[in-house]
């Protein structure tokens, strides 16, 4: 029946219209930014596919946009695997954040083969997956795709701008650039929506609020001279 | 109780036999006699008897081969079928070097009754290629004799027939002593029935104690207790190819013979194993070792299989399976860990999931290697190289830890394993200084002050040591 077929495709948000796609209901994980979960459908990072972030430079707040949810995820007894992060995930700061730190495996592997195939079967498995792979094809990333909806899991790729011309089959493809008030989001692609851009304030370094803000008080200076604090040096 | 006994007729015989598809007249000899003691059929037609001369047999018959058969052989193959026995009977004992005792009383509604179980355990036995008599007793003694005397096809629990059998059995077929029986055949008592029906006050002088204690133990009025087989501790197999082998597909065809025969090993005793050993032995050269493990204990052969086939597809295994072919394999378990907590639930549970996510880890390991599958720990130092460590991985525990202990400064979400020398002329200082000075203890000493700092559109973790250098540890990301 077509108009069956109509509800159901309207009822998965892959068909929307203009007027009401915010009223689908589909399954997401808060993203706890009130401006950025307004944006999306479902009101969080999309379950059951992947999420596309694109970003050059490292340091500009692309894993504090993420922070909130994998520390609520956390508490679920499900593991969230990094595959091969470029960086060492620094324990103290995940914990400062509320990440349970027994939950989060740290995958070495060199290959990007095995780097696929890791987030495959995570996926599969319904782990919660952050991965920087390298360049991808687009039958790659549909493979990613179908694994993180067969195990209703969430997988993360943080990918390099360049790949914002590229076809892909992620239900959410993100750019992210540095902003001075805090990160600025270009979603790309988006379930139930046209693309639209966002800043979401990311001032704040970490949980306890602006740097500038806090307090300097029971620095004690060092033997050498202090550096001269200025903007320019 | 309910005993089968199982009689190996032709025991040497079957095992040399059942390997090949020609056959020959075979007689085999003890090792440092030369007479024949066992014997085929082909060469019982040629005219070969047991106790004949290796010479005469040889006259008898020129294409005959006579082999040397070492009893210790018999006992081996017996200690193996008790073994492969275990998947029918939970109480096993060996009887002499050709015959196994196996309770069955209460096995049968495990079975669906006693044919359920007797089907396919002769089938399996014929499949085997062993010969075997088998017969079914309410004591041991009364299945043993049963079964030398005559072969069963469907078993029968009336215990009323078995008792009648019983007395017509001749008394050749009983462990009574070839001496006593000539006396008795004698004095005219050729069955069993006959001996029975004699007073044991009268037999007790004639033929002593032990004939008295041997048939009340026949009747059941005296217990007969019987060593229970136990299985090794460590399971270990070889497989030697007759040719060279170098493809995985080789392997994994042989390799799954050895580990379906471990998963009957461990289901004998409700047991599991978390790692094998698996050696592949090379014509030259020390053999390759590999250790597959799982994250918890497993019996199933699709699960062992699959991990080795991970384990095996390793590029430098391959490779230097194409320069080294095998000419063997061995498996090798060692730990056993009970399964008998961990049973499948009827509806969907927490466990299950975990379940799921210690198979995923046993995966990757097998996969990548388990040093590529780590976790983040934290470690109680002020210096930021030496405050976290990788650790193995531990299992999924549902429930949450206390909250972590407050960290009062701010800390990068990523740390550089080395940090970078600095050299950005435009650097925002947004916070700081935070002095570590630690470490003069153990050779690695730090004295840093360090700075939030914003490098373009980056925000960074700098630091500057005592020689007033920059480096770059952290991004804020």
């Amino acid at each position: 029946m077509p108009n069956d077929l109509l509800t159901q495709l309207t009822h998965d948000a892959r068909l929307w219209q203009a007027g009401q796609w915010r009223d689908y209901q589909c399954a997401a994980i808060a993203t706890e930014y009130p401006a950025l979960d307004a944006l999306l459908a479902g009101q969080g990072w999309p379950l059951g596919g992947l999420t596309e972030l694109l970003c050059d430079t490292p340091g500009i707040g692309e894993l504090r946009l993420l922070m909130p949810a994998l520390a609520r995820l956390s508490q679920q007894p499900r593991w969230q695997l990094w595959i091969t992060p470029p960086f060492v995930p620094f324990a103290p700061a995940l914990q400062a954040h509320g990440i349970q730190l027994d939950r989060v495996l740290i995958i070495h592997a060199r290959q990007t083969k095995a780097q696929l195939w890791t987030a495959e079967q995570a996926l599969r498995s319904g782990c919660l997956v952050l991965c920087w792979p390298g360049r991808l094809n687009t039958a790659e990333l549909r493979r990613l795709q179908l694994a993180a909806k067969a195990g209703d899991s969430c997988g993360f790729l943080f990918r390099s701008s360049r790949a914002a011309q590229e076809h892909s089959p992620a239900v959410l493809r993100i750019k992210l650039q540095p902003h001075r008030d805090g990160l600025h989001l270009q979603l790309l692609k988006r379930r139930g929506g046209w693309p639209v851009d966002a800043l979401i304030p990311l001032h704040a370094l970490a949980s306890t609020g602006h740097p500038s803000t806090l307090p300097q008080a029971s620095v004690i200076q060092g033997p050498w001279p202090p550096p001269a604090v200025s903007p320019t040096h | 109780m309910l005993w089968l006994y199982l009689h190996f007729t032709h025991l040497p015989i079957d095992l040399l036999e059942r390997g090949t598809e020609t056959r020959r007249p075979l007689a085999l000899h003890l090792p440092g006699q030369s007479r024949v003691q066992w014997l085929n059929q082909l060469a019982a037609d040629a005219g070969v008897l047991p106790g004949q001369r290796l010479n005469t047999a040889h006259c008898l018959c020129p294409e005959l081969a006579i082999q040397s058969y070492a009893p210790e052989r018999s006992l081996c193959a017996l200690r193996e079928l008790a073994q492969w026995a275990g998947r029918y009977s939970g109480f096993i004992s060996l009887a002499g070097d050709n015959g196994l005792w196996l309770e069955v009383g209460t096995m049968r509604r495990l079975f669906g009754g006693l044919p359920g179980l007797y089907d396919p355990l002769s089938q399996d036995l014929q499949n085997q290629g062993l010969r075997f008599h088998a017969a079914l007793g309410y004591t041991p003694l009364a299945a043993r004799w049963l079964a030398r005397h005559a072969h069963l096809d469907a078993p029968s629990e009336d215990a009323q027939r078995m008792l009648t059998q019983l007395r017509q059995l001749p008394l050749d077929a009983s462990d009574i002593d070839p001496q006593l029986q000539e006396k008795m055949q004698r004095m005219g008592l050729h069955t069993l029935g006959q001996l029975l029906d004699l007073p044991k006050a009268e037999l007790a002088p004639r033929f002593g104690q032990p004939l008295i204690q041997m048939l009340n133990q026949l009747m059941g009025t005296l217990p007969h207790p019987l060593p229970a087989y136990q299985p090794p501790a460590i399971f270990e197999r070889r497989l030697d190819f007759i040719s060279e082998i170098s493809t995985l597909a080789q392997i994994l065809f042989a390799l799954r013979k050895l580990l379906v025969e471990l998963m009957g090993w461990l289901r004998t005793q409700l047991c599991g194993t978390d790692q094998l050993q698996l050696t592949l032995y090379h014509r030259d050269g020390p053999p390759t070792h590999c250790t597959c493990g799982t994250a918890q204990a497993e019996y199933r052969d699709s699960e062992f299989l699959a991990l080795a086939r991970l384990q095996l597809e390793q590029p430098a295994l391959r490779e230097s399976l194409a320069e080294r072919p095998i000419c063997g394999i061995r498996l090798r378990v060692e730990q056993r860990q009970s399964l008998a907590e961990s049973q499948t639930e009827l509806f969907r549970h927490p466990g299950q999931e975990t379940q799921k996510h210690a198979q995923l880890i046993a995966r990757l390991q097998a996969k990548l290697g388990p040093q590529a599958v780590q976790q983040l720990a934290i470690r109680d130092d002020y210096r930021p190289e030496h405050a976290w460590n990788y650790q193995a991985p531990r299992s999924l525990q549902a429930g949450t830890c206390p909250p972590p202990a407050g960290h009062h400064s701010l800390r990068p979400l990523w740390l550089l394993a080395t940090p970078l020398p600095l050299h950005h002329t435009t650097r925002q200082l947004l916070q700081g200084p935070e002095r570590l000075c630690s470490g003069w203890w153990d050779n690695h000493p730090v004295m840093r002050d360090y700075y939030v700092a914003r490098l373009g559109s980056q925000q960074a973790w700098i630091f500057r040591d005592e020689h007033n250098r920059w480096f770059i540890h952290g991004w804020f990301a």
